[in-house]
């Protein structure tokens, strides 16, 4: 009897539609609330508890979570990994990928071309950034997602107002280079070696994100070779199997793009049109796959 | 000559930044807010300091802030790849103020601690009386700073102090209580300074006295074999017996120094300078 388990953050919303579809790859699927979870230390090893239910034990887990998350749910992946459970990232993945300068420099250092970026703790230093830079620029709040917490500065005198708050609320910032695009982005779903892409176009002229949560749009998208390999790369690099990946065409030059930040849990809500496919029922049926190699069943 | 740079916030650090300043020919001191971290396509990391480059400096000592913990963790792993001699490195400040990754290590390396759980609110409570022998202290983290301690003696009184938790900024450490000595132990390149503690460090008035004490040969195997397992050179520990109850990045070295009257300062000025020596 294969067992998975779909652990998943406070402020996740699909979590669902992976229980669901998991059902059709293994025989059991428990959906698992974060906080519900227990880690048990003693001089035998580490485990994770749900109630009376050792997730240790399970074939796989899907880590379904959030940077918000973070604070409690850094030491899962090992744990699991420890024991023998598949789960699709490893130990660094959510640190990376819940830090948008993190994944900056862990891309650069990869090879990958993202957008020059700096990491600031105050405004002084932000204004300096922005020298460096350049403007327009883009101020990110390192952990924000889904479009929130990014702003565009086209001026030095942009800067100030916008981090004096960010600085105030202890916020991390992220001062990146604004590359010139008519505000749409291609989001390319890496499964393993395999990927899913549609672009995002952005929510009016005034909009320079491209989110789908902050009113942008989906199309049909076939992306360059070079695209591809960068976003299986770029997942590799951050340690994940499976994740959404942003990719920025710059407009200045034919075939230039930037990658522009990777998600851990990519979304699946509404892209079954786009696609012509079931995506969380394709997470499962990779997830299940994984672990048949890993666990040799 | 060395020149010292250290990270610390306005009005903390400074008496240890006097005692350092008898050991290096230059020290600097700012804050990571004076920090400026770039990266670009180039492959490399550069880190400004009030618009200087890093590399200007030799050795680097941090007040290690949990609020900044992103932060740091980013800072750590450029100044390691630029060989900067530093009191941080990257791994091991991750896994000591990540709580809940630092007693998994531990314990997966056969480190003697209490037996304990970790949870991020009282929902992970259910069922906690089978993992589990009261009467236990729990350590309450926020954002990453530990901000109560107690000891309880039964399920019903700990329920009520988890239901104060929030999921994405705290999270509990229920450890068994260890009715054993209880030492604070400073850390610095294989050599150990320990002090015992008096009074009830996890008790609601928390007042202690310490005193300068050493520690059995055996306590010193399992300090060796936490400070291994960790890969760190300069840390803090507190043991109940000969099991390790908490590991710290902040050695607190000014209060070892007068605990003790040890050379604190010039063992971490020779662990700062060894490669330069050398």
């Amino acid at each position: 009897m294969t067992k998975c388990a779909v652990i998943y953050g406070k402020k996740s919303a699909q979590h669902h539609h992976f229980i669901e579809e998991g059902k059709k790859h293994f025989d059991k699927v428990l959906g698992v609330p974060l906080e519900g979870v227990r880690t048990v230390y003693s001089e035998e090893g580490t485990k994770l508890m749900y109630s009376s239910t050792d997730l240790t034990e399970f074939d796989a887990v899907y880590l379904r979570l959030l940077g918000n998350d973070l604070m409690y749910g850094e030491h899962l992946p090992e744990v699991l990994k420890d024991n023998g459970v598949y789960t699709q990232m490893q130990s660094d993945s959510m640190a990376i990928a819940s830090n948008k300068f993190y994944m900056m420099k862990v891309l650069a250092e990869g090879g990958i071309p993202v957008p020059r970026s700096t990491y600031t703790l105050s405004t002084k230093e932000t204004e300096r950034a922005g020298g460096l830079l350049g403007y327009p620029a883009v101020i990110k709040i390192i952990s924000g997602y889904g479009g929130k917490g990014v702003m565009k500065a086209d001026s030095e005198s942009d800067i100030g107002p916008i981090t004096d708050t960010l600085t105030l609320f202890e916020q991390d910032i992220c001062l990146q280079e604004f590359i010139e695009n008519p505000g749409e982005d291609i989001r390319i779903i890496v499964v393993g070696d395999e990927t899913y892409s549609y672009k995002r176009i952005g929510g009016g002229e005034e909009e320079f994100r491209s989110n789908i949560s902050t009113g942008g749009n989906r199309e049909q998208v076939d992306p360059s070779k070079e695209m591809k390999d960068a976003a299986i790369n770029a997942a590799k690099l951050c340690g994940l199997d499976i994740a959404g990946i942003d990719i920025i065409e710059d407009e200045s030059e034919e075939g230039k793009f930037y990658l522009g930040e990777i998600n851990a849990s990519p979304g699946v809500e509404g892209t079954e049109e786009i696609l012509n496919r079931n995506m969380a029922e394709r997470f499962m049926e990779f997830i299940k796959r994984k672990t048949v190699e890993e666990k040799s069943l | 000559m060395t020149k010292l740079l250290i990270l610390a916030n306005e009005g903390e650090f400074e008496e240890e930044q006097q005692r350092l300043e008898n050991s290096f020919e230059e020290v600097e001191r700012k804050s990571l807010a004076d920090l400026m971290i770039d990266v670009g396509s180039e492959r490399t990391s550069n880190i400004l300091v009030d618009g200087d480059d890093l590399n200007n400096w030799d050795s680097v000592y941090i007040k290690p802030e949990p609020k900044a913990f992103n932060y740091t963790r980013v800072l750590m792993e450029i100044v390691n790849m630029k060989e900067i001699k530093c009191n941080l490195d990257p791994s091991s400040v991750f896994i000591l103020t990540k709580k809940p990754y630092l007693f998994k290590v531990l314990a997966d390396k056969g480190v003697k601690i209490p037996r304990q759980v970790s949870i991020s609110t009282e929902k992970g409570m259910t069922e906690l009386g089978k993992d589990i022998d009261f009467p236990v202290i729990a350590k309450k983290y926020s954002n990453l700073e530990l901000k109560e301690v107690k000891v309880f003696e039964e399920f019903d009184e700990l329920k009520t102090f988890a239901e104060l938790t929030e999921h994405g900024e705290d999270f509990l450490m229920i450890q068994e209580k260890v009715d054993e000595d209880i030492f604070d132990i400073l850390y610095i390149e294989g050599s150990i300074i320990s002090l015992k503690v008096d009074g009830s460090p996890w008790s609601e008035s928390g007042e202690i006295s310490r005193t300068y004490h050493s520690i059995s040969d055996s306590q010193r195997e399992v300090v060796e074999k936490a400070v291994d397992s960790i890969g760190t050179h300069i840390c803090r520990l507190r043991m109940a017996g000969d099991r390790v109850m908490d590991m710290d990045t902040d050695p607190q070295l000014e209060m070892f120094k007068q605990k003790s009257g040890k050379n604190v300062f010039g063992r971490i000025s020779d662990a700062l300078k060894e490669d330069d020596e050398e």
